[in-house]
C-alpha cells in the first residue's frame, strides 16, 4: 500500500512500509531574525515541558510509556521564509496491545496546547542554546562556514540566520514574552501544512484537519545579486586548514535551467565520482574531503574541502580548472550520463524516506512549483553537456575563505 | 534458506551459511523499493595481531582502514565508476571489529550491483604506486578527525584506560604506520581475514529473496572457495589497571569537556552472555542517567550538566567499558555519578519504561532501509542479531539488573578532560 494526496493544505502519504505514523506540522514564516531565535527557544519547550509534565521526569515517563513517542521541532530557512517544522512521531498502535490512536492524539494536545513557559526553564534552555551553537563552532568546517556567512551578512541580511556566532551572545536578551508571543501568533498568524505519513486511521486524519490554517507564504526563489568579496584568510588553532569557495549563478528553483544546476554542481563534486572528487583527491591526494553543494532557492554554489595549508594556491587553481573543464566541455561525457544514473536513482528512492518525501511535497508547495518526481526525472534526463557549460560560464566567484591552522605544520 | 518472521516487529527474514562458509542474511521488506546490501568482514581496526593456520602475524596499526580504501581500486573496472552507471551509491567503512562494503539502490535490478559488490571486494588487485598515493589521503583523514573534539576526546579516553589492547590506535592509524604499510601487507591480511568463511552478506530488498539467493550462489559457485578456517585475535592479554589515571590536553574550543571511563573486564567467551550484560547495564544506567531519573531536573538547573551529558556501555570480546561525557566549567562528573550509583532508584515501573523506549527504537530502526542495512549488519559482526535483541531486552528481570550491577566495578577509571586554550 502506497499512496498519496494533497488537498486543502494537507498532505496524506498512506503506506504500512512505515513503524510510525508520523505528523508534521509545517508553517512558512517571512523571515525575522529575532523570530527565528525565539523559534530556537520554541524548540527546547516544545514536547519537552507541558502543564500536565512540567519536568524532564515527567514528561519522560509520559513519552516511555507511549514507547518512546517523540514531539520535535526545527526551523530551516529558505530565502525569504523559515520553515518551523513540528514532528510528531509513534509506533503505529497496531504493533502495540494497550495503546490506541486517542492515547496518541492526548499526549500531542497537551504537549502543543499546553506548553509549560517559565523564566527558569527559558534560562535552562538558553544554557542549553548556547551550549549547543559552541558544540558546532568548535568544528572546523562549521566555524568556517560561520565566518563566511558573517562576511556576506554584512552585505546581505539573508545570511545573517547562519552566522550564530554574531546571535551567541543576543540569545541572553530574548524573553520569556518574545517566545510566548511568538507561539501565539504560529496558530493565527501564518501558513500550516499539515503532513500526515503512515498507515494513519480516521481519528488521526479529523484531527489533523482541525490544525489548518489558510494563510500562504510562498519562497521567493531570488537569486543572490553578485559581488565580490573577495579573499579571506584567517587563522585558528586547527592542524587541518578549511577552504571553502563561494560562487554565485542566477539560477534557482524557478529557472529553466534549474535541471542543469542541479547536475552540473553534482558532477562537478557531488561525490565519488565528480571531477573535485577524482582530480583533487584520487588523482593528487592534496584531501580526503571535498564536495560542491547547491543552493537551491537562491543560486549558490559552495565547494568545501580539508587541506594542509601549504596545498592553499594549488588546491584552489585546480577547483577552477574543474570548473574550466565543464564550460569548455574538456572531460568524459560518459561522466554526465553516470551522474544523471545516480541522481535519477536518488530520486527515485525518495518516495522511501520517511521525512524526505514530506519535505519534497511541501517544498512543492512553497515553492509554487507542483513538480512531480516523475518531470523532476525528465528534468535531468534532458540536461546535456552544452547546459552544464552554460551554467558555469554564468557562476561567478563570490568569495573564497581560508581557516588557516595555526598547528598545521 | 531458513525462513524466520519476527511476530513483535512483523518482519520475515532468511538466513543461509553457503558451502565457502559465505553467511547470508535477506530481510524482506516488499513495500520499499529501495535495496540495500552490505558484505562485511569480522576484520577491523582491533585486528593488527593474528593468528591463522598455526602462524602469527603482526601488523601494522590502520592496516584494515588503509585495506578498505584500496579494495576500490581494480585494474579491469573502476569501481566508483560502475556502480554509478547503474545508479547505485556504494560505499564502505572500518571500525574496531568490522569493515563493511554498501551499496543502495532503487532500481528493481539488482543482479547486476549485487554481483559487482562480491567481485570487487573478493578480488585483490592494486599496484604499489597507488598504495604510496593513497597514504597522503588517508593521513588526511585521520587529521580531519584528530582536530574534531569529540573524536579526540574518545581517542584519548581509550589511551588512558587501556595498555596495550589495539583499541588505543586510531582506526585509521597514526603518520608513520599508514607510511609503513606496503602492498605485500595488505595482500596478507586481504589473504587471511576476506575469506568468505570470515564474512557475512545483508542485504535488505523488496525484491524476492529467492531470487537473490540464487544471484548470489551463482556469483560464489563461480569462485571456488573452499571452506577455510577464520583468524583468531592474538593480542597482548590487557591488565584491568588501566594505563593512566587522568589526563587532560588543550584545544581551540569554547567548553571544557569531562568523561568518566571506567574498564571492565571483557567477557572472553560467551558473545550471548556478553549481550545480556551490556543491555542490563544498559537499562541500569539508563534509570540512573537519563531523564527518567528525577533528579536529572535539579542536575540542569543548577547547571552540573547540560543537554550533551551522556553515558556508553560497550561490551565485546575485547574490552568492556563505561563512558560518561559531560560539558561543564567545573568538572564534578565522577562525585555526580560515584553519588547517584549509591541511591536506590530501580523499580519495576521504572525498567517498564525503559524498555518500553527501547522497544520504541527498535521500530523507528525499521523506517530506513539503509540505516538499518548498516546497523544490523555492524550488530551481526560484533556477535549479536538485532531480532534477538528485542527477545533479550523483554527477558530481563529488575533482579538481572542488580547481579550484573553487583559487579559493577569502579575502581578502574580514568578521568579525561579537554579544555580551551588560555
Amino acid at each position: 500500500m502506497f499512496d498519496y494526496k494533497i488537498q486543502d493544505k494537507l498532505c496524506l502519504v498512506k503506506t504500512n512500509k512505515y513503524k510510525t505514523i508520523n505528523l508534521f506540522l509545517n508553517f512558512s514564516i517571512p523571515i525575522d531574525i529575532h523570530k527565528f531565535y525565539c523559534l530556537k527557544m520554541l524548540d527546547g519547550f516544545m514536547g519537552e515541558y507541558s502543564h500536565k509534565y512540567p519536568t524532564k521526569a515527567t514528561m519522560s515517563k509520559a513519552r516511555d510509556s507511549l514507547y518512546e513517542a517523540s514531539i520535535a521541532s526545527k526551523t530551516n530557512v529558505r530565502n525569504n521564509l523559515m520553515i518551523y517544522t513540528i514532528r510528531y512521531s509513534f509506533i503505529n498502535p497496531k504493533f502495540l496491545k494497550d495503546l490506541s490512536t486517542k492515547d496518541y492524539i492526548e499526549y500531542f494536545k497537551e504537549c502543543f496546547n499546553n506548553i509549560c513557559f517559565s523564566n527558569e526553564l527559558l534560562n535552562e534552555l538558553k544554557t542549553n542554546l548556547k551550549a549547543k551553537f559552541n558544540r558546532l563552532l568548535d568544528k572546523p568546517t562549521f566555524y568556517a562556514k560561520n565566518r563566511l556567512a558573517h562576511i556576506l551578512a554584512l552585505e546581505d541580511k539573508r545570511f545573517e540566520y547562519l552566522d550564530y556566532l554574531s546571535h551567541i551572545n543576543k540569545i541572553d536578551d530574548l524573553t520569556l514574552d518574545d517566545v510566548k508571543e511568538t507561539y501565539d501568533s504560529l496558530l493565527k498568524d501564518y501558513a500550516i501544512d499539515v503532513s500526515i505519513v503512515g498507515d494513519y486511521d480516521d481519528e488521526l486524519l479529523e484531527f489533523s484537519k482541525s490544525l489548518k490554517n489558510d494563510k500562504r507564504y510562498y519562497i521567493d526563489n531570488k537569486a543572490f545579486d553578485y559581488k565580490y568579496y573577495g579573499e579571506k584568510i584567517e587563522e585558528k588553532d586547527i592542524s587541518q586548514s578549511v577552504l571553502t569557495m563561494l560562487f554565485f549563478t542566477p539560477y534557482t528553483r524557478k529557472s529553466d535551467d534549474f535541471f542543469g544546476f542541479v547536475l552540473g554542481t553534482d558532477v562537478l563534486g557531488g561525490g565519488p565520482t565528480s571531477l573535485l572528487f577524482e582530480e583533487i583527491r584520487e588523482k593528487l591526494s592534496l584531501c580526503y574531503h571535498i564536495s560542491a553543494a547547491d543552493s537551491k532557492n537562491d543560486g549558490r554554489i559552495e565547494i568545501t574541502t580539508l587541506i594542509d595549508k601549504k596545498n592553499y594556491e594549488k588546491t584552489k587553481e585546480e577547483i577552477l580548472r574543474q570548473i574550466k573543464r565543464l564550460i569548455n566541455k574538456d572531460y568524459d561525457l560518459a561522466k554526465l550520463d553516470e551522474a544523471k544514473t545516480l541522481f535519477i536513482d536518488s530520486l527515485r528512492a525518495v518516495p522511501d524516506e520517511l521525512v524526505g518525501f514530506q519535505e519534497y511535497l511541501y517544498r512543492n508547495e512553497l515553492n509554487d512549483a507542483h513538480l512531480d518526481i516523475e518531470d523532476y526525472i525528465e528534468g535531468i534526463k534532458k540536461v546535456s553537456a552544452d547546459d552544464i557549460s552554460k551554467i558555469f560560464k554564468n557562476a561567478k566567484l563570490g568569495i573564497s575563505y581560508f581557516l588557516k591552522g595555526r598547528l598545521d605544520e | 534458506m531458513n525462513k524466520i518472521y519476527n511476530q513483535e516487529l512483523d518482519e520475515t527474514y532468511y538466513k543461509e551459511t553457503l558451502d565457502n562458509g559465505l553467511e547470508v542474511i535477506i530481510i524482506n521488506k516488499p513495500d520499499f523499493l529501495t535495496s540495500f546490501a552490505g558484505f562485511g568482514a569480522y576484520y577491523g581496526a582491533l585486528d593488527i595481531a593474528q593468528k591463522y593456520e598455526d602462524k602469527e602475524y603482526n601488523f601494522n596499526p590502520g592496516v584494515a582502514h588503509f585495506l578498505e580504501h584500496k579494495l576500490f581500486e581494480n585494474d579491469e573496472y573502476k569501481v566508483f565508476e560502475s556502480f554509478s552507471k547503474m545508479g547505485c551509491s556504494v560505499n564502505a567503512f572500518t571500525s574496531l571489529k568490522e569493515t563493511v562494503y554498501h551499496f543502495t539502490t532503487s532500481s528493481p535490478d539488482i543482479e547486476k550491483p549485487l554481483n559487482l559488490l562480491l567481485d570487487f571486494v573478493q578480488s585483490f588487485n592494486i599496484t604499489e604506486e597507488s598504495v604510496e598515493k593513497e597514504k597522503d589521503i588517508i593521513i588526511q583523514e585521520v587529521n580531519m578527525y584528530k582536530q574534531d573534539v569529540d573524536s579526540r576526546l574518545m581517542e584519548e579516553t581509550l589511551k588512558s584506560l587501556y595498555v596495550y589492547s589495539p583499541i588505543r590506535n586510531d582506526i585509521g592509524g597514526d603518520n608513520e604506520s599508514i607510511k609503513r604499510i606496503t602492498k605485500e601487507e595488505l595482500e596478507l591480511c586481504y589473504r587471511i581475514n576476506y575469506h568468505p568463511s570470515n564474512m557475512i552478506l545483508v542485504v535488505v530488498s523488496p525484491i524476492d529473496p529467492n531470487k537473490i539467493i540464487d544471484i548470489i550462489k551463482k556469483n560464489q559457485a563461480s569462485k571456488g572457495f573452499k571452506k577455510a578456517s577464520r583468524p583468531i585475535s592474538n593480542n597482548k592479554e590487557e591488565p584491568l589497571e588501566v594505563n593512566k589515571k587522568e589526563y587532560s590536553f588543550n584545544m581551540d574550543i569554547n567548553t571544557p569537556k569531562h568523561v568518566y571511563g571506567i574498564k571492565l573486564k571483557p567477557c572472553f567467551k560467551d558473545i550471548k552472555e556478553c549481550t545480556f550484560k551490556e543491555w542490563c547495564l544498559y537499562l541500569y544506567l539508563k534509570i540512573y542517567f537519563s531523564t527518567s531519573n528525577p533528579n536529572y531536573q535539579e542536575w540542569l538547573d543548577k547547571g552540573i550538566i547540560n543537554d550533551y551529558f551522556s553515558f556508553d556501555v560497550d561490551f565485546s570480546r575485547e574490552f568492556a567499558y563505561v563512558l560518561f561525557s559531560n560539558e561543564s566549567n567545573d568538572d564534578n562528573l565522577k562525585k555526580l555519578v560515584d553519588e547517584e550509583l549509591k541511591k536506590d532508584l530501580l523499580s519495576e515501573e521504572a525498567l517498564t519504561l525503559c524498555k518500553r523506549k527501547l522497544l520504541g527504537a527498535s521500530f523507528r530502526v525499521l523506517n530506513d532501509i539503509e540505516n538499518f542495512g548498516i546497523g544490523y549488519i555492524r550488530d551481526y559482526l560484533n556477535g549479536y542479531d538485532f531480532f534477538d535483541n528485542i527477545k533479550i531486552i523483554e527477558s530481563i528481570t529488575l533482579d538481572d539488573l542488580k547481579e550484573v550491577m553487583k559487579r559493577f566495578n569502579l575502581s578502574n577509571y580514568s578521568l579525561i578532560h579537554v579544555y580551551p586554550h588560555g
